[in-house]
């Protein structure tokens, strides 16, 4: 029986991680980089993505490694296409109940490594977190500091009044 | 105003390299804020617009790319006071604020406007709907061109723009801009159609027009205001070459509308509500459109109901030519019955076919159909893409038994049934046999059911607590219980092979 071809993922703190060509290839950064330099031995470097962060991508990648590639299309009508597929799978939802550090920290190697689905699927996290809180709730759930003087604040309100909850 | 908790150590200094203001940098990049805003709804863009900087300018931009009404951008010009039901700008109320006015129309891809509900006595900045004086219109137009701005929306690319009083309909041709690909016309019953012909007409050879996806309908009751509006609609459609979508469903016309797509090669989707008296009327409609438009992929067609009832050869054969037909659907009183040879034919000419509603558009009984045994040439002879098929169906034909059903559907989600109803219990028992065999595994039943101005053929829901579809509720309880029987017929098979190799 041939195995599946392997590549080998370094992070950036050194850890190395032998994966499936087809799951490392879930990224298109990954996939770009295989097509460029060509198969070889060597690990293929993620210096912004530590070991504890790959990890968890590289456990998404093998759980869709099936899964069609989302099509990388401008069409505009797409843009409904991809509301509408926002919903979060159960196994999604499971799988991104992780500590707030650590979404961010999947948000961030998704979209470096580009993965979309995996993108998506933490950006719709953060907006189900922040869904009909408050400015000063939304401040405080992600320690943000407010940077508008009172009267900034004030005037941004009122312009958007219009698309507040009644 | 209260500051945020900063994450301290214990000695209550940050010992973070933070970026300026916001703690994780991920929220710190654009690409992943438009991503989050994109999934939020309104009012939680509404709220990030109010968080910091660094979010206020991508959830505004979220925001106000989709506007579902044209009020909120005139309110950040001036205020805005209601004269008799009619929104006009208070110019007397402070300096107008064209720097953000022009600030925010540039970020404005979608616009819904809709002027049924009238201003009220008070303005109120959450009041989406109402009419807007032509003064206000003239006022942002005059300072257009002092402006030097092509444009009132210059990015403007879908519209939608309910129109209820005289002033309104002209006023949306105001905001149209090059980038504008869908437009979509709703006329209110208080329109005069001549006032509608008359701004359509004044409209139509307009540049710069790259419309994709057009939908005009109309509120009117009956059919002559409509059919006096027609031409007029066929002509505007005449100035859009570049339409792929047209939809004119809701609104009757005669051929005028077909006639018009003469340069409409590209069309790939049509829906029509057409008021003809004749078959061959109907006949040469679909010949000039099947030649015109060779790649339509989805086509409706509505028919009134005194039209006479329907044959392959007008209702159908026309459209044969269309070879990349996926979605066809009749609404007919009788629907389109077929036979054999119909079935082959369709079968041949259309391999992408995905959806096929030929079934009776009315609650009435009716006696003609399509006989429920050649649900196995369907399924042998059509495009294994075959997901929805509706039809009505004959029943007092011999049903193959179960046992000697040879083929059955890959694909298909729903089996639509029309108007057409088991006889009686036992006759459900043997249609619900028959249809365990021949159905997909996930292939839901639908009734006919009209929940609205048009019936649904492929509502799976919603029929089942009509009294017209008792017998089908046994036919469906059969169906699933002849599916268990053949799981287990299966499940057995396999276990007397195993034991026979080992």
């Amino acid at each position: 029986m041939s195995a599946a071809p392997q590549v080998t993922l370094e992070s950036s703190d050194g850890e190395k991680f032998k994966v499936d060509k087809e799951v490392a290839e879930r990224s298109v950064l990954i996939k770009n980089m295989i097509e460029d330099v060509g198969e070889s031995d060597n690990p293929i470097p993620l210096p912004n993505v530590n070991a504890s962060v790959l990890k968890k991508v590289l456990e998404y990648c093998e759980h869709h490694r099936g899964d069609p590639l989302p099509a990388a299309d401008a069409d505009p009508s797409n843009d409904d296409n991809r509301k509408r597929a926002t919903e979060i799978s159960d196994w999604d939802q499971k799988f991104i109940q992780v500590d707030q550090e650590m979404l961010f920290e999947i948000i961030l190697a998704a979209n470096y490594m580009d993965i979309k689905p995996l993108l998506d699927v933490g950006c719709k996290t953060v907006a189900n977190m922040i869904k009909g809180k408050t400015p000063e709730e939304i401040r405080k759930l992600f320690n943000i500091v407010n940077d508008f003087t009172p009267e900034e604040e004030a005037q941004i309100k009122k312009e958007n009044e219009w698309a507040e909850d009644r | 105003m209260s500051e945020p908790d900063l994450k301290n150590t214990s000695d209550g200094i940050s010992n973070r390299a933070l970026p300026p203001f916001i703690d994780h940098p991920s929220l710190d990049i654009s690409e992943i804020l438009i991503n989050i805003f994109s999934k939020c709804d309104r009012s939680t863009s509404a709220a990030s617009s109010c968080v910091c900087r660094t979010w206020s300018d991508l959830a505004v931009d979220q925001l106000w790319s989709s506007l579902p009404s044209l009020l909120p951008l005139l309110r950040i010009l001036l205020p805005l006071v209601v004269i008799d039901d009619i929104f006009d700008f208070d110019r007397k109320a402070r300096p107008p604020n064209w720097k953000r006015f022009w600030a925010l129309t540039s970020k404005v891809r979608t616009l819904i406007h809709d002027d049924g509900q009238k201003g009220g006595a008070n303005e109120s900045p959450t009041q989406l709907s109402g009419r807007i004086a032509p003064n206000a219109i003239s006022y942002l137009l005059l300072h257009q061109s002092w402006a030097d701005r092509q444009f009132l929306l210059p990015k403007l690319e879908r519209i939608e723009w309910a129109a209820n009083w005289e002033h309104s309909l002209h006023q949306a041709f105001y905001f149209m801009s090059p980038a504008l690909r869908e437009l979509s016309i709703d006329i209110g019953e208080s329109m005069p159609p001549n006032l509608v012909s008359r701004t359509l007409e004044s409209l139509a050879p307009l540049p710069p027009m790259n419309v994709t996806t057009l939908i005009i309908k109309t509120r009117y009751p009956g059919q002559g205001w409509d059919l006096q509006l027609a031409p007029t609609v066929a002509s505007f459609v005449k100035f859009q070459p570049t339409l792929l979508l047209l939809d004119v469903g809701g609104m009757w016309s005669r051929s005028e509308v077909v006639e018009s797509l003469i340069q409409h090669t590209s069309l790939m989707s049509l829906e029509l509500l057409l008021h003809f008296d004749t078959l061959s009327e109907l006949r040469s409609s679909l010949e000039l459109l099947a030649h015109q438009c060779p790649r339509i992929s989805r086509f409706t067609y509505a028919l009134p109901g005194s039209f006479p009832l329907l044959t392959p050869r007008d209702a159908m054969e026309p459209l044969l030519s269309c070879r990349l037909l996926a979605q066809f659907e009749i609404f007919h009183h009788s629907g389109l019955p077929v036979d054999s040879d119909d079935i082959k034919r369709m079968a041949q000419a259309w391999r992408e076919m995905e959806v096929l509603r030929l079934c009776a558009d009315t609650t009435d009984t009716i006696h003609v159909g399509t006989p429920l045994a050649l649900l196995l040439e369907f399924a042998e002879e059509f495009s294994p893409h075959l997901r929805r098929l509706a039809l009505n169906f004959l029943f007092d034909v011999h049903l193959p038994k179960p046992n000697v059903v040879w083929t059955s559907f890959p694909s298909l989600e729903i089996l639509g049934a029309g108007t057409s109803k088991p006889g009686s219990t036992a006759q459900a028992i043997l249609i619900g046999e028959f249809l365990a065999c021949v159905c997909s595994e996930q292939t839901e039943l639908a009734y006919i059911w009209c929940n609205g101005w048009r019936c649904e053929a492929f509502d799976t829901t919603g029929w089942k607590n009509g009294p017209e579809a008792s017998h089908w509720v046994e036919v469906a309880a059969v169906m699933d219980c002849g599916r268990r029987i053949q799981e287990a017929a299966m499940a057995k098979a396999l276990r007397v092979n195993e034991a026979k190799r080992t």
